[in-house]
């Protein structure tokens, strides 16, 4: 079987079932990279196991295990959670496949059109938010729809976001293992990054982080978010290894996001429908962004360089220090 | 071999509308004799199947391994050294249906198997560390989830949603039309 170049052994396992591809990623290390890191091999998994192509499938392009790993997760496990989101018009059908909802009934009834069930909805979250007393599921619900809000809080804010979203889409496409979901906005095709999980840190809190890679975990911490309270700790930058790169960027990103989506909730909590440009947003805000925007570019950078490990350590330094004077200052 | 049996492979047939025609001998030096001769007959079998279209590739649906039919799973019945052969001559000689056939062969194979098993079948060496293995077993946890975990979870979004409809005082209407829809 070792006889067979790396392309027909791949081409093999695109014939395989996807439980028996997590058995064939134990027979060795060969094995294991090519399919650990094989987009082809998990978007037909993934399109097979759906039976049908979903709007998701269509909208391949960055595709990894890891997606494949979330959606099956997703589906097996919280099917009838994604369909009360659905519901609470709080999810997106195309971000939850064919659960319930076809892709173009999103087209067509338009993300807020529920808006008051959506402002219900919001404010029942940020009331009852406590991480600690949630089902492990719900609170991944919580931070996929977080994702889902970030969007329409980026499709609103075109002259802003717009650039940084293509920079958040160059720098993801130069890591080949990405955590990246795709959706469509309008003309705009983006890249979302949404696989998550919750996980207790070694402090006993609860966070959420990247699914499947368990060598790093980071990111989301939405109790800022919701409560307007300070984060407790700073980001959790992995030790030195091969997901250092996805670590950082993770890091920066889920400040982005929050960053983004509090402009998103606190517009939505002033009633107003619409910012058109970011000079209308308030001062502050946007200065919060522009600093986030300003690290992560400071990631990318790195990133796009190669991110040899003295940058990276040296990136860390100085995002830590920053972190160190801002919290400093805050308090 | 008939022409009709040769445009099975793409590589042949390119090369057929190159020269024209010819008497001459066609190289073809990475196939053996043996591998050849067991290539022709797929051909000849298959010679009025229509030709696969480049679309085709596109359909990730039509990937799966169980649509093997009788003359061809008995054609496949070889040794693994001859049947990673005929793969490596399908894909050289470009014959798309025989590449399929074989690797079906393969995943058909695999189905079911522990890493042990495969190891012994396709006589392949483990160089994973003890640690190694077990960070890919826990990757790969996922995998034996008991599905029934999906009935609970749906337990608890009905009542979530329930809490909520009342906390709101908003009627159960949603819960009724989420219900109806499910």
């Amino acid at each position: 079987m070792d006889t067979l170049p790396p392309e027909l052994l791949e081409y093999t396992f695109s014939f395989v079932h996807y439980l028996d591809l997590a058995t064939c990623e134990r027979v060795s290390k060969r094995w294991h990279s090519l399919i650990s890191r094989s987009t082809s091999i998990w978007t037909t998994a993934a399109i097979r196991q759906r039976r049908e192509p979903t709007a998701i499938s269509q909208s391949s392009g960055v595709t990894s295990k890891q997606r494949f790993l979330f959606w099956e997760r997703q589906y097996c496990r919280h099917g009838d959670l994604f369909r009360l989101f659905l519901n609470l018009g709080l999810a997106d059908s195309t971000l939850y496949g064919d659960v319930g909802m076809q892709s173009g009934d999103r087209q067509s009834s338009g993300r807020w059109k529920k808006s008051a069930e959506r402002g219900q909805a919001l404010k029942w979250i940020e009331n009852r938010w406590n991480v600690d007393r949630m089902p492990l599921s719900v609170r991944n619900i919580y931070a996929i729809c977080d994702i889902e809000m970030l969007f329409d809080v980026l499709c609103r804010h075109n002259g802003m976001t717009l650039t940084a979203l293509t920079r958040l889409l160059n720098c993801f496409e130069a890591i080949p293992d990405t955590n990246l979901e795709a959706l469509a906005f309008g003309s705009h095709r983006l890249e979302v990054v949404t696989v998550i999980e919750p996980v207790v840190t070694q402090q006993g809190n609860n966070r959420l982080r990247t699914l499947e890679t368990s060598s790093y975990y980071v990111v989301f911490t939405p109790t800022r978010l919701y409560s307007g309270q300070q984060i407790e700790d700073p980001p959790v930058f992995s030790q030195s290894g091969t997901h250092n790169t996805m670590t950082l960027l993770s890091s920066h990103f889920s400040d982005f996001v929050y960053s983004l989506l509090s402009l998103g909730l606190r517009e939505a909590e002033s009633g107003r429908r619409r910012m058109d440009n970011a000079e209308r947003l308030p001062p502050m805000l946007v200065a919060e962004v522009q600093m986030y925007t300003t690290r992560f570019n400071k990631a990318m950078e790195v990133v796009l360089r190669g991110g040899r490990d003295e940058q990276w350590e040296q990136l860390e330094e100085e995002l830590n220090e920053e972190w160190a004077q801002r919290r400093s200052g805050s308090s | 071999v008939d022409k009709e049996v040769a445009d099975r492979s793409v590589l042949l047939k390119n090369m057929l509308e190159d020269v024209g025609e010819s008497d001459k001998p066609i190289p073809l030096p990475n196939v053996t004799g043996k591998v050849l001769k067991k290539v022709i007959t797929y051909c000849e079998h298959h010679r009025n199947d229509p030709l696969p279209q480049p679309d085709d590739d596109l359909d990730d649906t039509k990937r799966r391994s169980d649509d093997i039919d009788d003359w061809d799973a008995d054609f496949i019945k070889v040794d693994n050294d001859q049947l990673f052969e005929l793969i490596l001559a399908a894909n050289y000689m470009d014959i798309k249906p025989l590449l399929d056939l074989g690797c079906k062969t393969v995943a058909n194979m695999i189905k079911g198997k522990t890493p042990e098993q495969i190891r012994e079948m396709f006589n392949i060496e483990n160089d994973f560390t003890p640690e190694e293995e077990e960070q890919i077993r826990k990757e790969n946890e996922y995998v034996s989830l008991p599905l029934d975990d999906s009935m609970m979870l749906g337990g608890i979004a009905c009542l979530l949603y329930y809490s909520l409809c009342i906390a709101n005082q908003s009627g159960c209407q949603h819960y009724h039309r989420w219900a109806s829809e499910s």
